[in-house]
């Protein structure tokens, strides 16, 4: 990325050099763009990014100071005038002189001042995200130093098959034996009731190793981190607050350390504080506890649920270490041949932990700020052609200042000072909009952006605006200024000047303007085209589920107040009971990962038989083994989300703790495992298959598949126990969180109401979470596309409005000069509608140049959003076709209103203004 | 550009001495040439590139630098080496001894430095 801005900087450099004359250019243009690179890297280590804008802001700039001194300054060996005094005096009168002329013309100020605003704004807003989320480094120590490790399956070779996180005896094998890595910290996330406080709360909480604050370097800014020790079974259990919850829910208390809370029922110590700095790598956090694991006896192989941060020694690149990972994955594999675990085809892998966490989002964020740069480049061609209509305006009183002996330099230098008064006020104008936009654009986006806490406008993001103003200001200001600078003087005093040599060039310039931001906005279009389409057919996506009517919400249930699991079964059973029986309700049940809310963990099943279908690893005789999604559910879940059942048939009352154990499966993993049916009554165990103490299940049912992770994920295997025989069978695998789900007839909102009612009569202490609609959850799922499309939808809208604009402009200024020949023809007979068609038909012309030109560019750059797509083709015929379609149709609304305008024009008068 | 008349040139302009008295030591490229600067100024005199360019530019026409082929393995290819000329060694120590006179006429009417 950094290297990416590096080179998109030098490019501008390097176009930028066009200011310099040719023979200087040719003569030094490499040493100098040479130079740009080593300044460049200079500042990055001695002040950091915000160093390097700043630098680069002044190498443009004094760019653009030398280049208009060697063009239009004094010859060489003249006498010297005091420099400084010469271009202080310049600089303040030409300000002066700047802001009196955009005062007198308050409606060109207010039109050019918006476009440009708009433009600076949204890019600034957008640079702020993308500055937030992707440029700014890590909150931890040595943030380059941390890597996320996480399993993967390779089917065959190097082909990716999945991710898995790891069991506790991988976790501290590779911890132990990997010398990459200085220390690697396990954990994982979920939900806690949070009680011994005056209001019970349910809160998300990470479940960490000892040593995870060190490995983020993270201080803690009351008390202290956990201790090893802390992490044995016998001990304590011990807590440390997140920065937000102990201000909520403890007053800030500074004597908080060594108070008791109740986490899920069981008492805890707090030991300390987080710092309000600390962000939880990955979604919000608001406690963090000890995770005991038991290094003699850790838990099964098979059971996957730490995900783990290491910490790279320092001087070990990610390849050195990966490379070491591979090896030790090698000696594993021949030194323990029978052990279920990491191995050379299911290795530990890792990536950098910013790629991790953001890695994801960089192609959307890049695609949004390209987008957005167009439109600006869009607003820079608009102020440049009414910078030059304008300046025509005022050619009179530039000849006048020629003719007094200004030369050709101090005419250019001025036009140049008043466009960067122009961008400078935008840039401000801008910069207001672009905090405002930030604050929306926080809300906007999408639920699980992580860092969304830390978009702010700060130095960089200034810098960015203050650059991006100023490249603005000399984008537009350059056309101008060359325009000034040819200059007729002659003509300029007879006042008519469009027959002149300059005047044809200046309207050849300004007719490739506005073919050039039409083409720019139908790329724009195309993109955002291309974007919502794919967000349509995802959400047109059919998830496998009915939403219609469908409410959910989470709670876990607390060993204090259901020690046991027949508590917990009681708790279950009663509460569908009860929501059952509430009018209007179709079915209520509970799952353990609601699909498109949460993840399920995957366990590794041992399966009996012959398998047909392909396994994951290899067959031992009549055994092998395969990972599936491990859900838990209750009979009426099934019915509530109206997921179909193929074949056989779903839990009811009698799959209870002493009943024989049965499973579901989904489509998915039956077609797998035996594509040629006949999964019914197969047998299978959870666990891998040494050592195995699961009870064999037997499978009874295969349901319709649903998408469990997002609307654009593939079907994965599905394995589904009933909740009670879960408890009864796997304890440890079961658990006390469940996602509660009811289908009524009535709306949402009065099914939450009531089911909340019978849960409050059920257990008046019980915290609950994410009531909402199915429809909701779904929704959410979606929201980071939505983002990108909605915001890609606005800019193209914006671009749309610009092109409008500029054709409207054009068109006004043509038929404002041709007023006399207008009126000749129409002297001569041409009726109304010839005038108005031959407006239009120029209006026409540009804008098939210009939208020829944009398609050709769209079709050869539409690869660019191929990874935001869903089911859409780059190429998508409708979205080429239309695209320009509804941008020409604009535009030639645009010039039908100078059009008719010219019909309007009177032959008799159109004379006598001559 | 001819070769100029040493007398002409001076007073020397600021930038101008500067660079001759970085190439005096030997020949350098243009960013070697402006960290020298920076580095003998104490960071008072930084030479951005367009104004470095520009300057070069200048003493070459006026041949008072040249542009050399310099031995080295680690450059990379756009790295081009500057050296003083006979006559800019001229014109430099003309300066010098301009200087010089200045700082003994100022010293002779009681002015000191600080």
């Amino acid at each position: 990325m950094r290297v990416r801005l590096h080179g998109a900087a030098r490019s501008v450099y390097r176009t930028l050099l066009m200011v310099l004359p040719g023979e200087f250019r040719s003569r030094y243009g490499n040493e100098m763009v040479s130079v740009f690179d080593q300044v460049t890297i200079a500042a990055r280590r001695r002040r950091g990014w915000p160093g390097v804008l700043v630098t680069w802001l002044r190498m443009f700039g004094e760019l653009g100071i030398v280049g208009i001194r060697e063009r239009f300054g004094r010859q060489e060996r003249e006498p010297e005038l005091p420099r400084k005094v010469w271009v202080k005096d310049m600089l303040r009168n030409d300000v002066r002189y700047a802001i009196r002329a955009l005062r007198k013309s308050p409606g060109f100020a207010a039109v050019v001042i918006a476009t440009l605003a708009i433009g600076v704004g949204a890019n600034t807003a957008i640079f702020s995200v993308v500055n937030g989320v992707i440029l700014r480094a890590l909150p931890y120590e040595e943030p380059d130093r941390l890597a996320a490790l996480w399993l993967e399956f390779r089917r065959s070779g190097s082909q990716h098959g999945g991710e898995i996180v790891a069991s506790e005896p991988e976790y501290l094998d590779f911890s132990s034996e990997s010398s990459s890595f200085q220390s690697i910290a396990g954990y994982w996330t979920g939900e806690a009731n949070l009680g011994g406080l005056a209001e019970p709360e349910r809160i998300s909480m990470a479940a960490v190793s000892a040593n995870f604050l060190q490995v983020l370097g993270v201080s803690p800014a009351l008390g202290r981190g956990f201790v090893i020790g802390e992490d044995l079974r016998e001990a304590d259990d011990v807590v440390v607050l997140g920065d937000a919850l102990w201000r909520r829910s403890f007053g800030s208390a500074t004597d908080v350390v060594g108070r008791t809370v109740l986490m899920n029922g069981r008492p805890a110590t707090v030991i300390g504080v987080l710092p309000g700095s600390f962000r939880f790598p990955g979604g919000d956090v608001e406690i963090l506890r000890i995770n005991k694991i038991d290094p003699i006896n850790p838990a099964g192989r098979s059971s996957h649920y730490l995900s783990m941060i290491g910490r790279l020694r320092a001087g070990i690149s990610m390849e050195a270490a990966r490379a070491e990972t591979a090896t030790l994955m090698s000696r594993w594999d021949s030194a323990f041949p029978d052990r279920h675990g990491p191995s050379v085809t299911h290795p530990i892998v890792f990536n950098s932990l910013r790629e991790r966490m953001v890695g994801h989002l960089r192609p959307a964020l890049l695609i949004l700020l390209g987008a957005v740069g167009l439109v600006l480049l869009i607003a820079c061609a608009n102020v440049a052609n009414l910078m030059i209509a304008r300046a025509e305006g005022r050619q009179r009183e530039i000849g006048i200042r020629a003719a007094l002996g200004a030369s050709r330099g101090r005419l250019v230098a001025q036009v140049l000072v008043d466009s960067l008064v122009i961008a400078i006020v935008s840039g401000a104008v801008g910069l207001a909009l672009a905090a405002i936009g930030v604050k929306i654009l926080a809300q906007l986006g999408p639920v699980d952006l992580p860092r969304i806490h830390d978009i702010q406008i700060d130095g960089v993001v200034l810098a960015f605006a203050a650059s991006a103003s100023l490249a603005t200001g000399l984008l537009f200001g350059i056309a101008p200024a060359f325009a000034a600078a040819q200059s007729d003087l002659s003509a300029m005093f007879k006042g008519t000047n469009q027959f002149t040599t300059a005047g044809t060039r200046r309207l050849f310039f300004r007719n490739a303007l506005v073919v050039g931001e039409i083409g720019l906005a139908v790329v724009l279009v195309v993109g955002a085209a291309l974007l919502i389409k794919s967000f349509a057919r995802l959400t047109d996506v059919d998830p496998g589920f009915r939403t219609a009517g469908v409410i959910t919400l989470d709670f876990s249930l607390n060993t204090a107040t259901y020690p046991n699991d027949e508590d917990v079964a009681r708790f279950h059973t009663e509460l569908v009971e009860r929501v059952e029986a509430l009018p209007g309700i179709v079915a209520a049940g509970a799952v353990r990962a609601l699909p498109l809310h949460a993840t399920p963990g995957i366990e590794t099943l041992t399966i009996y038989g012959g398998v047909e279908g392909t396994v994951d690893e290899l067959d031992t005789g009549d055994r092998s083994t395969f990972n599936a999604m491990y859900q838990i559910a209750s009979p009426g879940y099934f019915q509530a989300l109206s997921i179909p059942l193929l074949e056989g048939r779903i839990f009811d009352r009698g799959d209870v703790a002493g009943s024989v154990p049965v499973a579901i499966i989904n489509e998915t993993m039956a077609d797998r495992l035996w594509p040629n049916g006949g999964a019914i009554g197969k047998r299978l165990r959870l666990g891998a298959f040494a050592n195995n103490p699961n009870p064999e299940m037997t499978i009874v049912g295969v349901l319709g598949d649903v998408l469990q992770t997002s609307l654009d994920a593939q079907y994965a295997p599905q394995l589904f126990v009933p909740r009670q025989q879960a408890a009864a069978n796997y304890g440890g695998l079961a658990t006390r969180f469940a996602t509660f789900v009811a289908r009524a007839e009535t709306d949402p909102v009065t099914t939450i109401r009531a089911v909340r009612n019978e849960l409050r009569a059920l257990d008046p202490g019980l915290p609950v979470a994410d009531m909402q609609s199915m429809e909701r959850v779904v929704a959410q799922s979606v929201s980071d596309r939505r983002f990108t499309s909605l915001l890609m939808g606005i800019f193209s809208a914006i671009a749309l409005v610009l092109g409008a604009v500029g054709i409207y402009g054009l068109m006004s200024y043509n038929v404002a000069r041709r007023t006399r020949e207008i009126g000749l023809r129409m002297a001569l007979g041409a009726n109304r509608g010839n005038v108005i068609g031959s407006v239009v038909l120029q209006a026409g012309i540009l804008t098939l140049v210009g939208a020829s030109v944009g398609i050709v560019v769209a079709f050869l750059t539409s690869r660019v959003v191929a990874g935001l797509l869903f089911n859409v083709s780059v190429r998508d015929p409708v979205v080429f076709v239309g695209a320009p379609i509804l941008l020409a149709l604009v535009a030639l609304l645009a010039a039908y209103v100078p059009a008719r305008r010219a019909a309007m024009v009177d032959p008799v008068e159109a004379f006598r203004a001559e | 550009m001819a070769r100029s008349d040493t007398a002409a040139l001076l007073p020397l302009k600021q930038n101008w001495l500067h660079i001759l008295l970085s190439l005096a030591e030997g020949p350098f490229h243009g960013y070697a040439i402006m960290q020298e600067v920076e580095e003998r100024t104490n960071g008072r005199i930084r030479l951005w590139p367009a104004t470095l360019y520009g300057t070069i530019r200048r003493l070459e026409n006026e041949a008072l630098i040249e542009s050399v082929d310099v031995e080295s393995q680690d450059d990379d290819e756009r790295r081009q080496y500057y050296a003083i000329t006979r006559l800019g060694r001229r014109v430099l120590s003309a300066e010098v001894g301009r200087l010089e006179q200045l700082v003994q006429l100022a010293r002779s009417k009681g002015v000191a430095s600080i």
